[in-house]
């Protein structure tokens, strides 16, 4: 099998690695990198439970090849904030008991990201279609919603 | 064992393709890792079409073109589209949820060859014409592309590069109406693009595309024709309706039987008819 060579930065470090064809970005976060923030749910493109910021984008890294990635930057949660510093949509899920099960939690706090950054004040509505290619299996959207909200305020 | 070409030009892309036809095409790969997820490590030898630079440009005027690689947040979000083909933009808002329309384009959306593709009912109103390049290029109506779920008229050493239309005129408009579960992440149980032309307050032309109603999305020539020139104010909405009802051919599956669907099929045109109608003009200007 042809290793391929892939140079990308997550969460502002660089790394050059040799995947193979059929690695998903999600695994060479995970497994390669150590980085289990991100998590696997359904695994095809569902559930969003992975999700991750590529180029500014939200996708879902369980359908992303690594080889896609070459020159890529990818944000994870990881990279958000710090124990120290928590990111305000970290803090918002905090007060806003955003957080049940948690599964979903790092990819609604990639999604509510990759709005915010495009769109820093957004409608209720605009946050529910930001947020809606992630499943909460808890069904908390409502606070999640709040929560997103309450940080866009705060960012202001 | 998976080889993985990455060619920088669609020329390298289409030479490789004659050389290695049981190649797979990846490019957003929401759906080829989708077929693919149990068997990862089984995966066929992948070309990425990703880095294909011309195939990801939209070009606007009296002909348009789109890329194959346009994703479809791309489409959804693009201005111009959004003044001229509003329909073609309501289907791209509504693929799949953000991620997936980050990724997914235009091009897969096509291959694919889904009966619930969002994107092929919109196209198909339009007139769309697909290219397809391989050892030569071809024009192929989009109408004439779809042969069943999952099949196409393209050949293993063809690349699907561009779809081309026409611009709108300024007394058409079109809609597309999609009927799922819920709003996010739902694959049509039924959808329908309608494009209508009004002359002196007559329905002068028509056409009407279904999805997830057969095995490729259809055009309901027979529900265009009984419409067809019939004054706005005296439409006959519910023959219509029940012209369109015998002539689909819907199945049961997981997300709806075929009673539900033909049920369901009748008020979803009806709804897109009268948008579109209320569309001529409206995103016309500019």
């Amino acid at each position: 099998m042809n290793k391929l060579p892939v140079t990308l930065t997550v969460n502002g470090r660089e790394y050059n690695l040799k995947v193979d064809g059929n690695e998903r970005l999600l695994d060479t976060l995970r497994q390669r990198l150590g980085l289990t923030g991100t998590k696997e749910g359904c695994g095809v493109g569902e559930c969003g439970a992975c999700s991750v910021i590529l180029d500014g984008n939200l996708v879902n890294s369980c359908m992303v090849l690594t080889g896609q990635c070459t020159g890529a930057r990818v944000e994870t949660v990881e990279g958000l904030g710090t124990a120290a510093k928590l990111h305000p949509l970290q803090q918002a899920f905090i007060d806003y008991n955003a957080v049940q099960c948690g599964f979903c939690t790092p990819g609604m706090l990639m999604a509510a990201k990759a709005l915010l950054d495009k769109n820093p004040h957004p409608s209720e509505a605009e946050i529910r279609q930001g947020l809606s290619g992630v499943l909460c299996r808890c069904t908390g959207y409502k606070q999640i919603v709040d929560a997103v909200n309450a940080a866009a305020g705060e960012e202001g | 064992m998976t080889t993985y070409f990455a060619p920088s030009t669609l020329s390298k892309a289409v030479a490789y393709m004659q050389e290695n036809q049981t190649t797979k095409i990846i490019a957003g790969g929401t759906d080829l890792l989708v077929a693919h997820y149990q068997e990862l490590d089984r995966l066929p030898g992948l070309m990425d079409i990703g880095n294909i630079a011309e195939l990801k440009t939209i070009t606007t005027g009296q002909e348009v073109e789109i890329g194959a690689l346009v994703t479809h947040e791309e489409i959804a979000d693009h201005p111009w589209l959004q003044q001229h083909v509003p329909a073609l933009c309501q289907g791209a808002a509504q693929v799949g949820g953000p991620q997936i329309r980050n990724r997914g384009t235009l091009g897969g959306n096509l291959v694919h060859a889904s009966p619930a593709a969002d994107l092929a009912p919109p196209l198909m109103v339009l007139g769309a014409v697909v290219e397809l390049t391989g050892s030569s290029q071809v024009q192929v109506p989009l109408e004439e592309f779809f042969k069943g779920p999952g099949k196409t008229v393209m050949e293993p050493n063809q690349i699907l590069t561009k779809v081309k239309f026409s611009k709108p005129a300024a007394n058409q408009g079109g809609a597309y109406l999609k009927l799922g579960k819920r709003k996010a992440m739902a694959i049509a149980t039924a959808s329908v693009a309608v494009i209508v032309t009004v002359d002196n307050n007559r329905l002068a032309d028509l056409r009407i595309c279904l999805g997830s109603v057969a095995p490729v999305p259809l055009r309901a020539h027979k529900t265009e024709d009984l419409l067809r020139g019939q004054r706005l104010d005296l439409l006959e909405l519910a023959a219509g309706e029940r012209q369109l009802q015998a002539e689909i051919s819907p199945i049961d599956d997981i997300r709806g039987s075929a009673e539900y669907r033909r049920q369901a099929a009748g008020p979803l045109f009806r709804r897109a008819l009268l948008q579109a109608i209320n569309n001529v003009g409206v995103t016309q200007h500019g």
